[in-house]
């Protein structure tokens, strides 16, 4: 799971496997049909000219890859859409419409996940979207002259598991007037920056000089409306249908510094096919990359346009399958930075086997893919590979550090981790820990099964369409690594789950419901009470009937 | 005078502050740059200075030297060493004419102690052309490609050309695009990168019955680049309100074969439809099956020429024509080729000139591909085994013989200058040279009456263009460079009346547009050649026309 960054982000489960592409069409078959309407949330009256849009998916609840459409038409001046001919099976429905963003609004509108049966008909769908937001405004240098060719981005923090992580909301390119237009903006609250790397620097009036007998200064990225850093910026609220003009961003002009210095691999010779990226300590742009160089023969490097302050400075080599990696902190003063060394720190090796526990060995595949993350969930380390038939497997050029080991199976579990003594499924281990007492993974093949649907009270029924069930391991060392199950339920109120790993589990189902902020332990600890419990053993099929439960209030403001 | 401002890459000052500290007699050079159209001084322009030959620096980080113009529009730069240097200048908002780097250039060597002054540099105020794109029920369109599209001339045919970069419309159907040069332009809004959410692209897809939905628009609002409003854009200017409202039509089914030159169907070929008018590629294509059989699902009606190249080379342009119902068993071929015979003469005594010496070639007329070159024999004769059916253009090479064109005829008539349709039936082609060319020389020198200095003008070249009207474009003189010593020398011209016009940077492509030439007229010097005559001029210098 070193790619979980982006897997958690998405409401997915990760046990149901991969996505099965739509049902081909098949001749004979009774097709279905929908209907319904599309309306603007902020006014309730009709939006003429939205694409509608079904796209196929296997299962309610997963990820859909892609954008195109499996299906679409277009609302009429009333509002309403239909779409014929349409197989049965799962759709995720995609409306769209330039100058609107989706609406996250649950409550009075049709579940996004339609499960289609045969000749089936289903009327009075009602949609929502939301218009956008838009920031616009312009981007000057210090003289007040417009800088064309910057890109402006609208960006919020949103935090995961503590970890906080810019996003962007839009961006935009400045004209020859220095203007620029983020659109497509969904409500909330965003920092403006004007990235001056990303400039075109052809023609455009000087972004570095050196006036003779001073220090050199450079025009540097800039946050609305002249700040270095996000913790003087202001953040610029954008509202749904709201165009928020002349944000003016006039870009700083200060005196910046070379950062330059030799980059060594591990046996001391030039580091190659590395690069050294200087990462800011921002609050809030806590992995914002400023600049970056490559590494050259001698393994000299130079980073220019370095304006004095706290940084980590990373040298990384991406070779095949290993990322390895070193970091320094270093402070720029009011001087050039040279002779910074950087060595790529010796990596380790850490053997390991697969076994398999209660089915029969022969006839199973065991090139099951293994991977050690970064516990702190860093992008630089980590190390995957492939098992080999007989089981065995090597992580090698594993950095010193601490990280949590997996290993994904599609129709089972992993039962046990077993690092010397002890079990540290679901816990950070050592590097070198690893490498000592090597990895014994124990796979098993009897997963569980939950299936069920959710109790919604009749004076409800109107507003309640598509809640949202989630799974929680009741281990709450379980729970790191995106091990949350989330499952959005389609028209029919019912969801299906397996490949379950046995053991305790904590059952919700929300209305309103936001992953990311799920995954914060204060939001998690306001509703645990809550849960439904339940125990799933080897094999085991269980029905569940889950109440609906409401977002806790003291945390309205984290639901996007 | 502006305060200097050096500005330099970290590589190249750790290399040169050394040569600055030894070399106190150092060159010095100074100058200005003006808006070419206004002459006014313009600031903030970025000066760059790039030791060697390679050219202009491509950025401000790759120049060794740079300093910023101030309010007075005046550069300097002290103590440069000894060396050759391109010195390139631009600013935002100004265009930079004949240059991909972005920069203007212009290369010189300074000499130890060498004081280069009263440079001056022009910059041509970009254009701005800007609108919005909306469909025929009024909303705006955002995602649409803007582009300015213009005739050019390549290899002699007059097609349409991209100009610009596009422009895309924002969230309420503006577009805008800037650093355009002044010309004449035809404004297109494509929709090849609708982002998604288009309900356009959804009309596409709604099923059943004809599909009517919109596709690439020409300003005012037409399809047909033949029916298009040209805008014209002078420098500086800023044309807004040039909307483009999109229009709805029919998309039919066009099914048929390739067939090849040898009647075999042309299998796995890549078909494409340009349109009649210009030539501009439509995006309505699809590759032939193994039977050279092709489908073109959704094609708008209009006229187009289907061009088809299979992976054995062979290839074929037809006409076709789409009207507003499918079109089906389409049979486009390439017609048999046919050889083509013909004669050389020297008129004029002829006295041991090597006809087989010259080369003869066939260019095709609507593509300006080049069907086949060859040399005549001895007695003057010449074939051409097997040339595809279609109109041709004559060109003969006699180069550095001081032999010239009298006249090209094919069944008697003139083709010199014109094309003419290879049928089955054409008698064979005459060309008839002479000998008693003329040559042309001459020195250049500035406005001012002074000589042409490199470093002040760049690289000027003459031009040569013939008086008669119906060759403007078509007969062309390559340019003449103007040597150090500032003169330059034409020779084997055929004798007749000319413009002779010096410019300092000149752009090939343009020299092919007849309307341009025409324009020249009160530039240049006219110039009558008599048979065997030598003349010598002098001409003046000019900036290349990038601004009206």
């Amino acid at each position: 799971m070193t790619k979980l960054a982006v897997s958690f982000l998405l409401p997915v489960t990760l046990i149901l496997g991969q996505t099965t592409p739509p049902p081909a069409a098949a001749e004979a078959k009774k097709t279905a049909t929908i209907e319904g309407v599309v309306i603007n949330e902020t006014t309730k009256e009709p939006l003429r000219r939205v694409e509608v849009g079904l796209r196929g998916s296997g299962t309610s609840g997963m990820a859909v890859i892609g954008n195109n459409p499996n299906y679409s038409a277009v609302t009429d001046a009333a509002g309403k859409f239909r779409i014929e001919n349409i197989e049965p099976g799962v759709y995720r429905v995609q409306n769209r419409k330039a100058g609107y963003v989706p609406s996250r609004t649950v409550q009075g509108f049709s579940p996004h996940w339609l499960k289609l049966a045969a000749a089936e008909s289903l009327k009075d769908l009602r949609y929502a979207l939301l218009p956008q937001a838009v920031v616009t405004g312009r981007v000057l240098d210090d003289e007040g002259e417009p800088v064309q060719g910057v890109t402006v981005s609208c960006m919020r923090p949103l935090s995961r598991r503590g970890f906080p992580r810019m996003y962007s909301g839009g961006q935009a390119q400045t004209n020859d007037r220095g203007e620029y237009r983020v659109v497509g903006l969904e409500s909330g609250k965003y920092y403006v920056q004007a990235n001056i790397q990303r400039m075109m620097l052809t023609g455009a009036a000087p972004v570095s000089t050196t006036t003779a007998g001073e220090h050199k200064t450079a025009l540097l990225s800039t946050y609305y409306p002249n700040a270095l850093d996000s913790a003087h910026a202001t953040r610029v609220e954008a509202r749904p249908g709201l165009e928020i003009s002349s944000q003016d961003i006039t870009l700083r002009r200060e005196k910046v510094f070379n950062v330059s210095g030799t980059a060594l691999d591990v046996d001391g010779s030039p580091a190659k096919q590395s690069i050294v990226t200087l990462v800011q300590d921002d609050e809030v742009f806590a992995n914002e990359v400023i600049t970056g160089s490559g590494v050259d023969e001698k393994g000299k490097f130079t980073l220019g346009d370095v304006r004095p302050g706290r940084y980590t400075l990373a040298l990384s080599r991406e070779d095949g399958q290993s990322h390895r990696s070193t970091q320094s902190s270093i402070t720029v003063g009011d001087a050039d930075l040279t002779r910074v060394l950087l060595q790529l720190p010796p990596t380790l090796e850490a053997k390991g086997m697969i076994a398999l526990e209660g089915a029969d060995k022969k006839d199973f595949d065991f090139k099951i893919w293994v991977n050690a993350s970064p516990a702190d969930w860093s992008p630089f380390g980590g190390a995957g590979c492939q098992a080999k038939p007989d089981g065995s497997f090597t992580l090698s050029q594993l950095t010193p550090g601490r990280y949590t080991v997996n290993a994904n199976i599609a129709n089972g579990y992993v039962q046990s981790i077993q690092v010397g003594s002890e079990d540290v499924f679901g816990k950070e281990v050592d590097a070198a820990t690893l490498a000592v007492a090597g990895i014994r993974i124990v796979l098993r093949l009897d997963a569980a099964k939950v299936a069920g649907s959710v109790e919604i009270p009749e004076d409800r029924k109107a507003h309640v369409n598509a809640p949202t069930v989630v799974f929680v391991p009741a281990d709450a060392r379980l729970r790191s690594g995106g091990r949350f199950m989330t499952i959005e339920l389609d028209q029919t109120n019912r969801f299906d789950l397996q490949g379950v790993r046995p053991g305790d589990y904590l059952a919700f189902a929300f209305e309103d419901f936001e992953y990311g902020a799920f995954e914060e332990p204060e939001v998690f600890a306001a509703v645990e009470s809550q849960a439904t419990k339940v125990t799933l053993g080897r094999n085991e099929s269980k029905e569940l009937t889950l109440k609906i439960l409401p977002w806790p209030a003291q945390f309205a403001d984290r639901l996007q | 005078m502006a305060h200097s401002r050096l500005l330099r890459t970290l590589a190249f000052s750790l290399a040169l502050l050394p040569c600055l500290a030894q070399a106190p007699s150092g060159a010095r050079i100074e100058g200005i740059v003006v808006d070419s159209i206004s002459g006014a001084p313009v600031r903030r322009a970025v000066v760059q200075l790039r030791a060697g030959n390679s050219g202009p620096a491509l950025s401000v980080e790759s120049a060794d030297y740079a300093d910023v113009t101030g309010p007075d529009g005046a550069f300097h730069f002290e103590r440069v060493p000894p060396g050759s240097y391109s010195l390139s200048y631009a600013r935002s908002g100004y265009l930079t004419p004949h240059s991909s780097t972005g920069f203007s250039a212009r290369s010189f060597r300074a000499a130890a102690g060498e004081s280069i002054t009263g440079l001056r540099y022009g910059l041509v105020p970009q254009a701005i052309v800007s609108g919005r794109v909306i469909d025929d029920e009024g909303d705006s369109v955002e995602g649409a490609q803007v582009t300015l599209i213009a005739y050019r001339y390549t290899a002699g045919v007059r097609r349409l050309a991209q100009m610009s970069e596009a422009g895309t419309t924002n969230d309420r159907g503006e577009y805008r695009i800037a650093r355009v040069p002044a010309g004449k332009y035809l404004l297109q809004a494509s929709l090849d990168r609708l982002p998604p959410g288009s309900a356009l692209i959804a009309a596409a897809r709604t099923p059943g019955g004809p599909l009517a939905t919109y596709g690439s628009t020409f300003y005012p609002g037409v399809t047909d680049p033949a029916r298009a409003l040209r805008v014209e854009l002078h420098a500086g200017q800023e044309l807004a309100g040039t909307d483009i409202p999109l229009q709805r039509t029919t998309m039919v089914r066009v099914s048929g074969r390739l067939i090849g030159p040898d009647g075999t169907p042309m299998s796995r070929a890549m078909l494409m439809l340009a349109s009649a008018q210009g030539r501009l590629p439509t995006g309505f294509g699809a590759p032939s099956d193994e039977a050279g059989n092709f489908v073109l699902k959704n094609v708008r009606s209009g006229s187009y020429i289907l061009n088809a190249t299979s992976n054995d080379g062979r290839s074929l342009s037809v006409p076709l024509d789409v009207g507003s119902s499918d079109l089906s068993g389409f049979i486009a071929q390439a017609s048999p080729p046919l050889p083509l015979r013909g004669s050389a003469t020297v008129q004029d005594a002829g006295h041991g000139f090597n006809l087989a010496a010259c080369g003869v070639s066939m260019r095709m007329a609507d593509t300006g591909a080049t069907a086949g070159t060859v040399r005549p024999k001895g007695d003057g004769s010449f074939s051409f085994e097997s040339l595809p059916q279609g109109r041709y253009l004559t060109d003969v090479f006699c180069g550095g013989m001081g032999a010239y064109v009298q006249s090209i005829t094919v069944g008697g008539e003139e083709v010199r200058g014109r094309d003419f349709e290879l049928v089955a039936a054409s008698s064979g082609v005459r060309i008839a040279l002479r000998t008693d060319s003329a040559t042309l020389s001459g020195t250049v020198e500035t406005p001012d009456g002074a000589a042409v200095q490199p470093q002040r003008q760049g690289h000027p070249s003459v031009v040569l263009i013939p008086a008669d009207a119906r060759l403007l474009g078509v007969e062309t003189v390559a340019p003449a460079a103007v040597s150090a010593k500032n003169s330059f020398d034409f020779a084997g011209l055929r004798p007749g009346e000319y413009l002779a016009v010096a410019f300092d940077d000149i752009d090939a492509a343009q020299l092919q547009d007849p309307e341009f030439l025409a324009a020249l007229e009160p530039l240049g010097t006219r110039v009558n050649l008599l048979p065997g005559g030598t003349q010598t001029v002098t001409l003046k210098w000019n900036a290349w026309p990038a601004g009206n």
